[in-house]
């Protein structure tokens, strides 16, 4: 079989190396510095517009906050040695002040805390986001969300992000800073302030064109570093090495870019002042990383300037950056949904051009494979698939999916496209989509930014349908509607009228209080630095967090939902158990859920076996429909004060971890306290036709009626001996392109590694749920005890 | 559709088996074949009837379960150190206790299925098969039912997917059934499994020399199937050179340049132990480098080879 070509092979520098496993064996820490300066400023500009104090606040902390720059560093920008995240007071200063909060958790000392304790937090006493959030709140609604009123104990049943991040998440416009520099922008600014008299509008421009400055003042503390460095160099390389990078931190990003390595530069400094800036769910993202940087790569590389070893190089350089900067959060609510610190920079690669052809370039190639063959986690790399994504490119992510350890992310271009055109956006503009966040599609110069997502614990809702408005996450208060108790439930559509009723009224106080999250925010924050590098923002003078930008197109609350599947399956069984076989009754059924299975094994087992989504059987597959479609229905139905329109998306982060854990056992076989299901994909190992038949269920669950925004996040998971080897590339290539023609949005391919294979093998029932496809075996319903582990490559170990 | 009143007996689909150079694949096996190999793969198919499986790693055992022994009209199922085990001299293969099995352990292999439930079911994922890949019917021996058979490949080809078969060849290629069954298949999987008559019945219970026949035959009669001759080769059975010389030639003589090859692994013996039947043992593996050798005697013999 001809094989893709393989690119030159890559030699990772020993100060790279070394670099690399400082990161990875530091201990996070917590910076308060940002936090100190930003709040010392803020409290001298009292009375002025907020995107001006927010800016200078920044420009006030870009000035004074320690930096540091390594002898290993090949690109500056960074604020710590380690591995670092930063302290937002406006949003967690609360927290900080809760018993609960542990300053050795977070690497903090005693100077510190007590800096933090005099000058931080008594200003921001009343005046956070989560304080002014919670004192707004009705008693329905706060009874929803914290369990006996007491903001620092989340109920998981209803469960907001807003004030847990500054923003849903962002990809920034780099390629303005890269053709342009702050400096264009800081002119655009000042000519734009010239030419309009609103002093609101004034305001804004003066505060981009302080920004803007303020930056380069940032970058111009870095390249005085460097010089120092180059004073005391032991050898003539390194001395050239550190005085060519104090000359570029001179000129970018201020200026324009002029090379490759300039450019990744100018990327580094921008996404390090917008994490000064805000805090984003999962990071402000790369952005299309292949595109704006392709111009000046391929320039470089057709004059010889730079060869892929040194590209790749800083690459890297740029990866350990994005590694080192965590997000730390001291709110138990972020402590819980953004657990083992992850964070992901999207860097989308692939796709298409606004002119509607391929967008891939050598670029892609290598950006795919520095990005996949880096050792720690980062960044995160999402391909964008279409119909016409040449053979070769496919075939590497292919190969970097069989790796298993990045697998790159998979969006579906024809159906992202198609959307965002039924959503308003020009065919151009939908083709040049950016990934953003963990599974999103953003416009980054059209869209107006997105108030965090509210999570919401779908399991929980049925539990109140079920037991007449009571739920596992907070036991002692009716949280939903009194719809009667479970013994008056005579059939299934009565069960279903009742979730019904309870799904829309937590709907209705979800969206409540998003209303009073979305008019809260603009009071609150605001993103000089965001706005600057959106087309609209500058257009009309508006900061991008005040919500209403003029021809912006705005999107309303963005809801979560947690557990599709396992509320799905657990009414599948309702039905199967209760109402078709009738092999017990309902309230039976509820005694032994809250019993959580115990002594029932074999009514759990029953539970299980029952029909599951996933497995193509249209009946199961049509609750999930209608549940699909009450939620979009309602959501879409709901427009806030921006003028944009609610959505649903099925992105969990880690949010079914930690709403799991606080409920009790579902219907479907789930002991009380296990994880609900993730995204739309099928409950754990229930897919017993395997991945292309979950496949097909979960378009079978969808409304293509309505052109929803909202990701829809599915895993597939496969045994390593189903990907392996040349045969298994070949299957992986047909799935994805069968799989770019259906209307999906999103997939990732998990391949279970030998250890999770060992785990699995503990629990028996689990392990026997694995799908194995031998061609010309029949293993439907056997268990292969001795090929326990063996199931690595059964069909190609011969080879 | 018009409805026929086909039936045959399924002992399931697989969704979702590639196939080299073939796609994306569903694999339906039809129970039932004239065969008996002592290294078979799906000995459930054997016979054309529903047989008992006893999964016993499934199993929740006697004291959390154990409604099955009170189910069973023969008493033919005990315990022993609380797992459920199957007496099969007294087992009737009736399935009282499979409706009263909570967690899957005891199933029955083989449904009784029209063409159309089956196809219905092949078209679950119907997209990702057709993108390059098709249905194969396998089993058993799909040409024990050619009726059948040919009806569930004419719906397939009506529905727009390519057909595959996998036979052991030995069936009657005269019967009209046969013939028409064999005019609906795109892409023929044919077994030679030994070329001696003798060591062939003893390993198999029959004579190979339909089969060869048969082989021959078809390469002449139905030019418009692609037809791939196939071998498994069994460790001890028929991994000789000389065996491998006669087959090459055998194949060689049809005109054909391509055989595939196929190497027996030792999985399938869990599926013996759970349907209670006896498994004889013989090594589990080639010998290091009898692989290549093999494959070097049909290279010689001018045949390109593919390992699957």
């Amino acid at each position: 079989m001809k094989r893709a070509q393989t690119p030159v092979s890559y030699r990772r520098p020993s100060h790279l190396r070394r670099r690399i496993s400082l990161i990875a064996s530091s201990r996070p820490r917590l910076l308060m510095d940002r936090a100190v300066y930003f709040t010392e400023s803020m409290k001298e500009t009292e009375g002025e517009e907020l995107p001006l104090r927010w800016a200078r606040a920044l420009v006030h902390a870009l000035e004074r906050v320690p930096v540091e720059l390594s002898p290993d560093e090949l690109l500056v920008g960074s604020l710590g040695s380690g591995r670092y995240g930063i302290f937002y007071p406006e949003l967690d200063s609360v927290f900080v002040e809760g018993e609960a909060f542990d300053p050795e958790e977070f690497f903090l000392s005693e100077r510190d805390m007590e800096l933090v304790r005099d000058r931080v937090l008594p200003y921001w006493r009343g005046r956070t986001y989560p304080e002014l959030f919670y004192a707004e709140l009705p008693d329905e609604i706060r009874n929803l969300l914290y369990i006996d009123d007491d903001p620092f104990h989340p109920a998981f049943i209803v469960q907001e992000t807003a004030t847990v991040r500054h923003s849903l998440q962002w990809a920034l416009d780099y390629s303005k800073v890269i053709r342009r520099g702050f400096r264009g922008i800081a002119e655009d600014a000042e000519r734009m302030k010239e030419m309009s008299s609103d002093p609101s509008k004034r305001s804004f421009y003066t505060a981009v064109a302080e920004l803007c400055r303020g930056i380069r003042r940032f970058s111009e503390r870095f390249a005085s570093l460097a010089e120092e460095q180059a004073l005391g160099a032991n050898t003539e390389e390194f001395r050239e090495n550190r005085l060519e990078l104090a000359e570029r931190c001179r000129r970018v990003p201020w200026e324009p870019s002029g090379s490759f390595v300039d450019a990744l530069q100018a990327q580094w400094i921008t996404q390090m002042v917008s994490r000064m800036e805000a805090e984003y769910g999962g990071n402000v993202s790369n952005g299309r990383m292949d595109q704006y940087l392709w111009p000046l790569y391929r320039h470089d590389r057709e004059n010889g300037l730079l060869t892929e070893q040194r590209a790749r190089e800083y690459l890297d350089d740029l990866w350990c950056h994005i590694a080192q900067f965590v997000r730390l959060k001291p709110s138990p609510t972020g402590a819980k949904i953004y657990e083992d610190l992850a964070h992901w920079e999207f860097t989308t690669l692939g796709g298409m051009l606004p002119s509607g052809e391929d967008a891939t370039n050598e670029l892609s190639y290598l950006l795919l494979h520095s990005a996949s063959e880096f050792p720690l986690d980062y960044p995160y790399v999402g391909i964008r698939i279409h119909r016409d994504t040449p053979e070769a490119f496919l075939r590497d992510v292919c190969r970097v999916t069989q790796r298993n350890d990045v697998s790159p992310v998979l969006f579906n271009d024809e159906t992202i496209v198609a959307r965002q055109r039924a959503n308003g956006a020009t065919l151009e503009e939908a083709r040049d989509y950016c990934g953003s966040g963990y599974s999103e599609a953003r416009l980054i110069n059209r869209d107006t930014y997105f108030v965090g997502a509210t999570w919401l614990n779908l399991p929980a809702v049925l539990e109140m349908a079920l037991r007449d408005g009571f739920c596992s996450p907070n036991p002692c208060r009716r949280m939903g509607l009194p719809t009667g108790a479970a013994a008056d439930i005579r059939d299934f559509s009565s069960l279903m009228t009742c979730f019904r009723r309870q799904l829309l009224h937590i709907l209705d106080l979800s969206f409540r209080q998003q209303a009073i999250l979305e008019r809260l925010r603009p009071q609150i924050i605001a993103s000089p630095l965001l706005s600057s590098l959106h087309d609209l923002c500058m257009k009309h003078g508006v900061d991008v967090a005040a919500g209403l930008v003029p021809e912006g197109r705005s999107i309303g609350g963005f809801l979560g939902i947690i557990g599709f599947a396992t509320v799905v399956d657990s009414l599948a069984a309702i039905d199967t158990l209760v109402f078709r076989e009738r092999r017990l009754s309902l309230p039976e059924l509820l005694d032994i859920l809250a019993a959580n299975f115990e002594g029932h094994e074999d009514v759990r087992q029953l539970c299980l076996n029952c029909p599951k989504y996933g497995n193509g059987t249209a009946w199961v597959d049509a609750i999930g429909r209608d549940i699909d479609r009450m939620l979009l229905k309602r959501a879409r139905s709901e427009v806030n004060a921006y003028g944009g329109r609610g959505e649903i998306f099925y992105v969990p982060v880690k949010a079914h971890i930690a709403m799991g854990r606080v409920s009790g056992a579902t219907p479907d076989g789930r002991f009380a306290g296990n994880n609900f299901s993730f995204g739309v994909t099928p409950s754990l190992l229930v897919g017993k036709l395997g991945p292309t038949v979950s496949l097909s269920s979960e378009m079978a669950v969808q409304n293509p009626d309505i052109p929803s925004l909202g990701a829809r996040v599915m895993f597939s998971t496969l045994l390593p001996g189903q990907a392996c080897g040349e045969a298994g590339l070949e299957t992986l290539m047909s799935v994805i392109r069968t799989w770019c023609r259906q209307p999906h949005w999103f997939l990732r391919f998990q391949i279970l590694t030998p250890a999770e294979l060992t785990v699995l093998r503990n629990s028996p029932y689990e392990y026997n749920s694995l799908f194995l496809n031998i061609p010309g075996f029949n293993s439907q319903g056997y268990s292969f005890p001795s090929a326990a582990f063996s199931f690595k490559c059964p069909l190609h170990e011969a080879r | 559709m018009s409805h026929s009143p086909l039936r045959c007996l399924v002992s399931g689909i697989q969704h979702f088996s590639p196939c080299v150079g073939h796609g994306l694949r569903t694999t339906i096996f039809l129970a039932g074949c004239p065969l008996r190999c002592f290294w078979c793969c799906n000995p459930e198919c054997r016979i054309n009837r529903p047989v008992l499986v006893c999964n016993m790693e499934k199993c929740i055992g006697r004291h959390a379960c154990g409604h099955c022994m009170d189910a069973c009209p023969n008493s033919a199922i005990y315990s022993s150190k609380n797992v459920i085990r199957v007496a099969r001299d007294r087992c009737r293969n009736c399935g009282a206790c499979v409706s009263r099995c909570p967690s899957g352990a005891l199933f029955m292999s083989g449904r009784s299925m029209s063409p159309e439930e089956i196809m219905e079911d092949v078209m679950k994922d119907k997209d990702y098969i057709m993108n390059g890949g098709g249905v194969t019917l396998s089993g058993g021996e799909p040409m024990m039912h050619p009726q059948e058979s040919a009806e569930i490949l004419r719906l397939a080809h009506s529905l727009g997917l390519h057909t595959a078969m996998e036979t052991c060849g030995f069936f009657d290629l005269d019967a009209p059934a046969a013939i028409a069954a064999l005019q609906e298949t795109d892409l023929l999987f044919f077994d030679i499994k030994h070329s001696d008559p003798l060591i062939h019945r003893r390993g198999t219970g029959v004579d190979n020399s339909r089969i060869l026949c048969n082989f021959e035959r078809i390469s002449v009669e139905f030019p418009h199937l692609e037809l791939h001759s196939r071998t498994l080769i069994v460790p001890g059975f028929n991994d000789d050179d000389a065996t491998m010389r006669n087959i090459a030639r055998i194949v060689k003589r049809t005109g054909s340049f391509l055989h595939i090859l196929e190497v027996y692994s030792g999985i399938c013996q869990d599926k013996y132990a759970q349907l209670g039947m006896p498994f004889s043992q013989f090594p589990a593996s080639l010998a290091q480098g009898r692989m290549e050798a093999i494959m070097d005697i049909f290279q010689e013999e001018g045949l390109s080879v593919e390992l699957h």
